[in-house]
């Protein structure tokens, strides 16, 4: 008896073996059937037991072949699903160094992002954004911004006319014009972005077409506001130093011209490039012109119906391609305008 | 403005050039440049022997005395010969960047180099011809080997000040010693500079009569005019060359020198006729009619009516204020002259010297309004110096036409506003001092303000805020510290009534989502551009004087610009594009400015361009996708329909665009002979963003809406349609039918077996209910509907 549960054994070790390296699932069915099937080799021989006159020690022999054998098949059962799954798995299997080297979002012309910084650094003190028309009279463009008739900005050889009363916006002043015209007991905090058209000729640092950024604070005297030279240094400061992403720039301002401001400044920023050392970029003198600015003009008040005794304030204005030029270091201003793909996707 | 830094020295201004630099930039005049006059190794010689070189015609070797030793110099100047002063570059001296080495020229040595005053850094423009076509003969007595340029004078540094366009008084060493003396004596708190002296006594005697006078028709307030006769025209003195021609003035004569030399200093122009050449008097007047004109420069140039004049009887001999005539001028023969020193309205000035394009000294220094209190001093000065020059000069009396009227307001200062404007205090002494520094008369004084005259000169100087500018200069406007407390005015209440930005922003950055570049053109396009894709020419905003014809028109449509775009890519290698451009666009309608906003996007090339995705261009679907996706996202009722307006869309691919039935832009394929030069199909559209600004502009808040987990059914149905049949008016079919939730278009197929002429078109249908499971017969009614409703029309249903 013992030698045909031994013959048993040794067939079995023999087709599990060979069932292992058949990597069938079928195999491993057959093999189920074969030695613990209802009629297979094992349940034979418990049959035949009934017939046997030691039950006890050959049933316990029985039991422990048949634990073996379907431990045995169980196991394998366990390796072949585990290898189907590995198999299914690496079914997906990918070169993960692979890319698909397309882009899949838009991206804005730098002058654009560049704009879309401006006014967001602005919108966070408070500013509202206020637009406004390109195509503007004479009277909103320049005298309501007390340039007489006799500034060199409104020579016909500077701005393009349309009429003799009507040109391109030199500047988004005509904004701050009408934004005033139109409120006269308010206190006002404005920026006013948008295009303005010079006559000039294109070349590296020239276009008849650009972007210009203007500010204007109006505060009643004695409100809860200020708006002095010193207030708006240190806007200033703040907006350099968010728009340059450095928090060591400084800004300087000095003494200038402009009609519509009285004081009117320049304002410069300490150079990025050297840290103020000097260097070509900011021409040896450690400081780049990034912006003009000033106490609103009285009579810039006066003329727009607000009462220059009650009310002032500042204002500001800057070129946007100044800034993305300086920004980035673009060396020309012409590139802005070309919307090449390969500049505008650098950025 | 260049400033001479010798000049101020003498007037006792003596700190080092770079706090003199900084001093100016402190008061809001920027030192654009120092011009440094002087060369090292440049010394005074004396030609001692001049041969002939015997291998070159045109040079002669030289033995020169530079006081040290006797220098071999080969010379190619025509003029050196024995006996002569002359300006030696020793070797090592820097002429130009180039640096004086012995050399043998021809087999000769040569040890340094002979100048002219080209050589010694001086434009040609400024110098006689024979200074720079020979070598420099010095005449005066100079001893032999010193230093050249400062023996000449010629040691100097050059400051060029840029000027802001208010202080036409610093056009003038008057105006700019001034400002910076009232600093200095600010900063050493004692006022040990003084002002800049205008005051001259006569040194002439008047001995004869002044016959000429002249009368105002026109522009002018004060005219005063000397005779002064037997005057000896002669080259000016070293010194007043010197003068000129570090200013950049090319010296003329003794007479005219002295006219230049007063406008540098005093800032105030004159004017000296050869009276000889007068016929007649003088008046000054507006030209009725053209009349040509030659100036001093000799050239002719025609003037408009209107251009302010001074006449003799029969001929123009001076643009007021601009430049007197050739034919008038003082040349070497002229014995007797006419000096005039005017005032002219600046407005006047500023119309004639633009209309005939030439901004001479005298029309700058005009323009920006003169002191018309000293002009009785200039002409004394003017006198006296011609005097020292011709001592036999007769001078007559001044004759003078108008009067001086000089208005000047008071102007208040109140304390309060200095801290209000400026931010920080400044206290009531050095408001003062500042102030009285600056030639301010304190008129009266009360605890809070002071009233104030401003000095005649200061044409700039009108409100209290000028005042607080001045205070700020002088006080130097960096101790205006910043102390990191920012004002942010998050309280004050908004004024802006619309918020067309944050719209004009959403939009912006949905298309950014849909893979589109945002690009920015010029709006001024030329007038074929301007003409495409519905623009109007007749109603077009378009320039006066364009600068080309590229740039004369604004724009209406934004799709040329964008079509330009894509070309000049393509022509850079980038054969795909897909971008957007949001600006706006003007017409003129009705005598009316229509202002719009746009917005248009391009197309063109290949969809996906990588190993994944099957290749395959752009197609009109993708661009309507695009819009759509916009439409969606902001919940905006539209659709398309067939259109063949716009000429340059291919009328079987383009469609009207419409939100809530109101048409809104147009969709469609370019036209493929649009540009010979562009190879790829290009599909654009452009739409007006105002409407939907305006719908977007009240709250559109999406409501939650049940979501329904009962199972979906879904049948696909297939049509036979005819193929001209647009899939809008198949989809009106499916009007009204009861819980159908979607219609998804799986295909649309030509071609065997179908009937020619006819398209198949499968649908999906999806049909669900919120509340209850459907029952198969729900749907059954459903689709029954549907089929006799393609039967009515004629569609078949190949299945369902």
């Amino acid at each position: 008896m013992k030698t045909i549960l031994n013959n048993i054994k040794e067939d079995f070790d023999k087709s599990i073996k060979k069932v292992a390296e058949g990597k069938n699932i079928q195999d491993i069915k057959e093999l189920q059937v074969k030695f613990l099937g209802k009629k297979g080799l094992i349940n034979e021989q418990m049959q035949n037991l009934k017939n046997s006159d030691n039950k006890k020690e050959i049933g316990k022999h029985i039991n422990e072949l048949k634990t073996e054998i379907s431990e045995a098949i169980n196991n394998l059962q366990k390796e072949f699903n585990e290898t189907r799954r590995d198999q299914k798995l690496k079914e997906s299997e990918v070169d993960v160094t692979l890319n698909i080297s397309q882009k899949d979002f838009g991206k804005q012309n730098i002058l654009i992002k560049t704009q879309r910084d401006v006014e967001d650094t602005f919108r966070k003190l408070g500013f509202e954004v206020a637009l406004g028309q390109e195509v503007e009279t004479d009277y909103y463009n320049f005298e309501a911004l007390n340039l007489k008739e006799d500034h060199p900005a409104r020579d016909m050889q500077d701005s393009f006319y349309i009429n003799p009363k009507t040109l391109l916006r030199t500047h988004t002043s005509n904004i701050q014009s009408r934004v005033l015209e139109a409120n006269d007991d308010k206190e006002i905090k404005i920026i006013c972005p948008g295009k303005v058209y010079r006559r000039d000729d294109d070349d590296a640092t020239h276009s008849h077409q650009f972007t210009q950024l203007e500010g204007l604070v109006v505060v009643k005297k004695g409100s809860e506001y200020t708006a002095s030279l010193k207030d708006l240094k240190q806007m200033l400061t703040y907006f350099v130093r968010e728009i340059f992403e450095e928090n060591n720039l400084n800004i300087r301002l000095r003494p200038s011209f402009f009609p519509f401001t009285e004081p009117s400044v320049e304002v410069d920023v300490s150079c990025s490039h050297c840290q103020g050392k000097g260097c070509s970029f900011c021409k040896s003198t450690g400081w780049i012109e990034i912006l003009g600015a000033g106490i609103i003009n009285p009579h810039v008040l006066d003329i727009s119906g607000y009462s220059s005794e009650e009310y002032t304030g500042y204002a500001f204005g800057l070129g946007l391609e100044r800034i993305a030029l300086l920004k980035h270091s673009i060396t020309d201003i012409r590139l802005l305008y070309q919307n090449s793909a390969a500049f505008i996707n650098q950025f | 403005m260049l400033l001479s830094y010798n000049e101020l020295e003498k007037l006792n201004i003596k700190i080092p050039l770079k706090d003199l630099e900084n001093s100016f930039f402190q008061l809001g005049h920027e030192v654009e440049e120092v011009i440094q006059l002087n060369i090292d190794k440049m010394v005074i010689g004396e030609v001692l022997e001049v041969k002939k070189h015997e291998n070159a015609d045109k040079l002669s070797v030289c033995k020169v005395n530079v006081g040290s030793e006797i220098l071999q110099i080969v010379c190619g100047a025509k003029n050196v010969r024995d006996g002569l002063k002359v300006i030696v570059a020793l070797n090592g001296a820097n002429i130009g960047g180039h640096e004086i080495k012995p050399v043998k020229l021809k087999g000769e040595q040569s040890n340094g180099m002979l100048c002219s005053l080209e050589e010694l850094g001086f434009d040609k423009k400024y110098l006689d011809p024979k200074d720079y076509e020979g070598i420099y003969e010095v005449q005066e007595n100079i001893e032999v080997g010193k230093d050249a340029f400062e023996a000449l004078n010629l040691k100097d540094s050059m400051l060029d000040i840029f000027l802001t366009a208010n202080r036409g008084d610093c056009q003038s060493y008057r105006g700019l010693y001034n400002d910076i003396a009232s600093l200095l004596n600010y900063n050493n708190k004692n006022d040990d500079l003084p002002k800049y002296n205008t005051e001259v006594e006569a040194t002439y005697e008047e001995t004869i009569t002044n016959k000429y006078e002249a009368q105002i028709k026109e522009g002018s307030e004060y005219f005063s005019l000397k005779l002064v006769e037997n005057i000896e025209v002669q080259n000016s003195k070293w010194d007043d060359k010197v003068f000129l021609l570090k200013h950049q003035i090319k010296s003329q004569n003794n007479i005219t020198d002295i006219s230049n030399k007063m406008l540098l200093k005093y800032g105030i122009p004159s004017h000296i006729y050869d009276a000889d050449k007068i016929e007649g008097n003088l008046k000054i007047e507006k030209l009725t009619k053209e009349e040509n004109f030659i100036g001093l420069d000799e050239k002719e140039i025609t003037l408009p009516i209107n251009t302010l004049v001074i006449k003799d009887d029969v001929k123009i001999v001076c643009i007021a204020g601009v430049i007197g005539s050739n034919a008038t001028k003082v040349t070497n023969e002229t014995k007797n002259i006419l000096v005039e020193v005017a005032h002219f309205d600046y407005r006047s000035v500023f119309l004639s010297s633009k209309a005939i394009g030439k901004k001479t000294d005298a029309a700058l220094r005009y323009e920006k309004q003169i002191d018309k209190t000293i002009i009785n001093n200039v002409l004394t000065n003017i006198c006296n110096e011609i005097k020292e020059y011709c001592p036999n000069s007769k001078f007559s009396n001044t004759n003078y036409t108008g009067e001086i009227v000089e208005e000047r307001n008071t102007v208040t200062l109140k304390y309060d506003n200095i801290k209000q404007i400026l931010g920080i205090e400044v206290n009531v002494e050095d408001v003062k001092r500042i102030l009285t520094n600056l030639e301010f008369t304190i008129q009266k004084e009360t605890n809070d303000s002071i009233d104030l005259i401003y000095p005649a000169y200061r044409k700039d100087i009108e409100i209290e805020n000028d005042l607080i500018e001045e205070i700020i200069r002088i006080y130097n406007i960096d101790n205006i510290k910043t102390d990191n407390n920012i004002v942010s005015f998050s309280n004050i209440e908004k004024i802006i009534p619309n918020n067309t930005y944050g719209i004009l922003r959403n939009i912006e950055n949905i298309l950014l989502k849909e893979n589109l570049n945002q690009i920015v053109s010029y709006s001024l396009v030329s007038e074929k551009l301007a003409s495409q894709f519905l623009g109007n020419l007749s109603e077009a905003v378009k320039l006066m004087h364009p600068i080309s014809k590229e740039h004369s028109v604004y724009r209406q449509s934004l799709i040329p610009s964008l079509i330009k775009v894509a070309k000049e890519n393509y022509s850079y290698q980038e054969k795909s594009s897909a971008f957007f451009e949001i600006a706006k666009t003007y017409s003129i309608k009705e005598d009316n400015l229509e202002e719009l906003n746009k917005l248009s996007i391009l197309l063109t090339g290949d969809y996906e361009n990588n190993y994944l995705g099957a290749k395959r261009k752009y197609n009109f679907f993708d661009l309507k996708q695009k819009i759509e996706n916009l439409f969606n996202t902001l919940k905006l009722n539209y659709k398309f329909e067939k259109s063949n307006e716009v000429a340059e869309l291919n009328k079987y691919a383009s469609a009207n665009i419409y939100i809530n039935d109101t048409k809104i832009g147009f969709i469609g394929e370019v036209v493929f002979d649009y540009d010979k030069k562009i190879k790829e199909t290009i599909y654009v559209l452009e739409i007006e963003l105002d409407y939907i600004i305006k719908i977007l502009e009240s709250t559109n808040i999406k409501k939650y809406e049940k979501i329904s987990f009962l199972p979906k059914i879904e049948r696909d149905l297939t049509l036979e349609v005819a193929e001209a049949t647009p899939y809008e008016e198949v989809l009106e079919i499916f009007e009204n039918i009861q819980n159908l939730k979607n219609i998804l278009l799986v295909d649309i197929y030509k071609g065997e077996p179908i009937e020619k002429g006819n398209k198949s078109i499968t649908l999906r249908l999806t049909f669900q209910n919120e509340k209850e499971t459907l029952l198969k017969e729900q749907i059954e009614e459903e689709i029954n509907k549907i089929i006799k409703r393609t039967k009515e029309r004629n569609y078949k249903i190949s299945g369902v």
